[in-house]
């Protein structure tokens, strides 16, 4: 417990996340603002409002992707040169004891994140007449998920550059993964276009998920990525 | 020391970093892997390939401040307005060939180019955005974010899109695109050459 307070308050004095926080709040909320307009006009979009949730999720992806690379960032000679994962490992010295709490407070903080970005979009979206509440844990759940993911590959690169290069580019809004639908009906259990069959109802992929499965599949990979996370961390000198 | 010499030793100081291998041999490898796997559906791997010249450019910037070695750099040469000038212009010398090869590696030949410069000036806009910023991860993520999120949403709805700094990339052959990217890239550099030379190291 006093692990996962620590692990809270190093998460919560980090810049970037304060940063990563105001743009899962904003980034959705400003754009379906922005559309509500044309989608009224065009009379309702089903996915008002959930569609830019999926956007959303950078903010997320930048939390996940943070919350391990901090503790390899160097911190100039001033510090000694040194990395905060020594201190941590001094501290909490079990490492499955230190990544537990580590991805329960990253965990906590992006719930807290996608409920209140979901509830502040939705409520714009409310305001128009087509809400569906019922869609909100979906979008926590992927959040959650797309957070753990990133930290999993963080992990395993123990650098933040390149699971936010290639998870930020899979953000954009003609996917990677969805153009490789086009070429293998395969592609549509991606983790990303998995995931978002838990709160989009409008998708044009080659193979139908149900929001169950679609969430199992992406909690299969996500499972598989921290397993291996896990390992090369156990295994390797900090 | 003169300027021919602080570029000769950026460019040095750049070609001794693995991750510039790193970067643009995984940008020419994406790039011809999309090129094949989408050609007929007529998508341009510009628009994806550019992610590998943005981390470029934010790398040859904050390699010099995640372990102090800025500190050496600004003994060696400390008029920081020709430091930070010879910086870009080595990224610029390192980055143009780059660019033409993985704009002949993503193809269609006749955008080659209009891609090159498009690409080459982003990986300087992008370093001179680092410059300010000086961290790697938040640089990364916030003109990734730019770039492939909000970038392509105000497109569609704002006008004055065309007038940003990733006008071009969506439509590499336009000249007017070209400019708006050359227009900000020199705005960038010059902001970027200010900060630097007011601000403690």
């Amino acid at each position: 417990m006093r692990a996962y307070r620590g692990e809270l308050r190093k998460l919560t004095s980090l810049p970037s996340v304060w940063t990563a926080v105001a743009i899962g709040v904003l980034l959705p909320a400003v754009l379906t603002f922005l559309n509500a307009r044309a989608a009224a006009r065009r009379d309702g979009n089903v996915d008002l409002g959930f569609q830019e949730l999926a956007f959303g999720v950078v903010g997320a992806i930048i939390l996940g992707v943070v919350a391990v690379s901090s503790e390899y960032t160097t911190e100039g000679e001033n510090a000694g040169g040194g990395r905060q994962i020594t201190t941590s490992l001094t501290v909490v010295p079990s490492r499955w004891r230190l990544l537990i709490t580590k991805l329960a407070a990253m965990i906590t903080v992006v719930a807290a994140l996608a409920t209140v970005s979901s509830a502040v979009t939705l409520t714009i979206v409310e305001a128009l007449g087509v809400s569906d509440f019922g869609r909100l844990p979906g979008v926590v759940l992927y959040w959650v998920l797309t957070a753990l993911l990133a930290s999993g590959l963080t992990l395993l690169t123990r650098n933040g550059i390149l699971p936010l290069t290639v998870l930020i580019l899979n953000t954009s809004v003609v996917t990677v993964t969805y153009l490789l639908t086009k070429l293998t009906p395969l592609a549509a259990f991606f983790p990303d276009l998995a995931g978002f069959r838990m709160f989009i109802e409008r998708v044009e992929l080659p193979v139908r998920l149900s929001p169950v499965t679609g969430g199992l599949v992406m909690t299969a990979w996500v499972a598989a990525l921290l397993t291996a996370g896990f390992l090369v961390f156990r295994g390797r000198d900090a | 020391m003169t300027g021919g010499r602080a570029i000769r030793a950026e460019i040095l100081k750049l070609l001794s970093l693995p991750a510039t291998y790193f970067t643009l041999l995984s940008t020419l490898a994406v790039s011809a892997i999309l090129a094949t796997a989408f050609a007929r559906q007529g998508v341009s791997p510009v628009g994806y390939t550019q992610a590998g010249f943005l981390v470029l450019g934010v790398v040859a910037v904050t390699s010099e401040y995640s372990g102090g070695q800025i500190h050496r750099t600004l003994t060696a040469m400390p008029r920081r307005i020709t430091l930070q000038l010879a910086k870009m212009t080595a990224l610029l010398i390192v980055a143009v060939p780059a660019a033409v090869l993985t704009a002949l590696a993503g193809g269609p030949w006749s955008d080659v180019v209009g891609a090159s410069a498009y690409l080459a000036l982003t990986t300087v806009f992008s370093a001179a955005v680092a410059t300010v910023v000086r961290w790697s991860v938040p640089a990364v993520a916030g003109l990734l974010g730019y770039y492939f999120i909000a970038g392509p949403l105000l497109r569609d709805r704002a006008a004055f899109a065309d007038y940003l700094p990733d006008a071009a990339s969506h439509d590499v052959r336009s000249l007017g695109g070209s400019a708006v990217v050359l227009g900000w890239a020199l705005v960038a550099v010059g902001i970027s050459a200010i900060t630097f030379h007011r601000r403690d190291a």
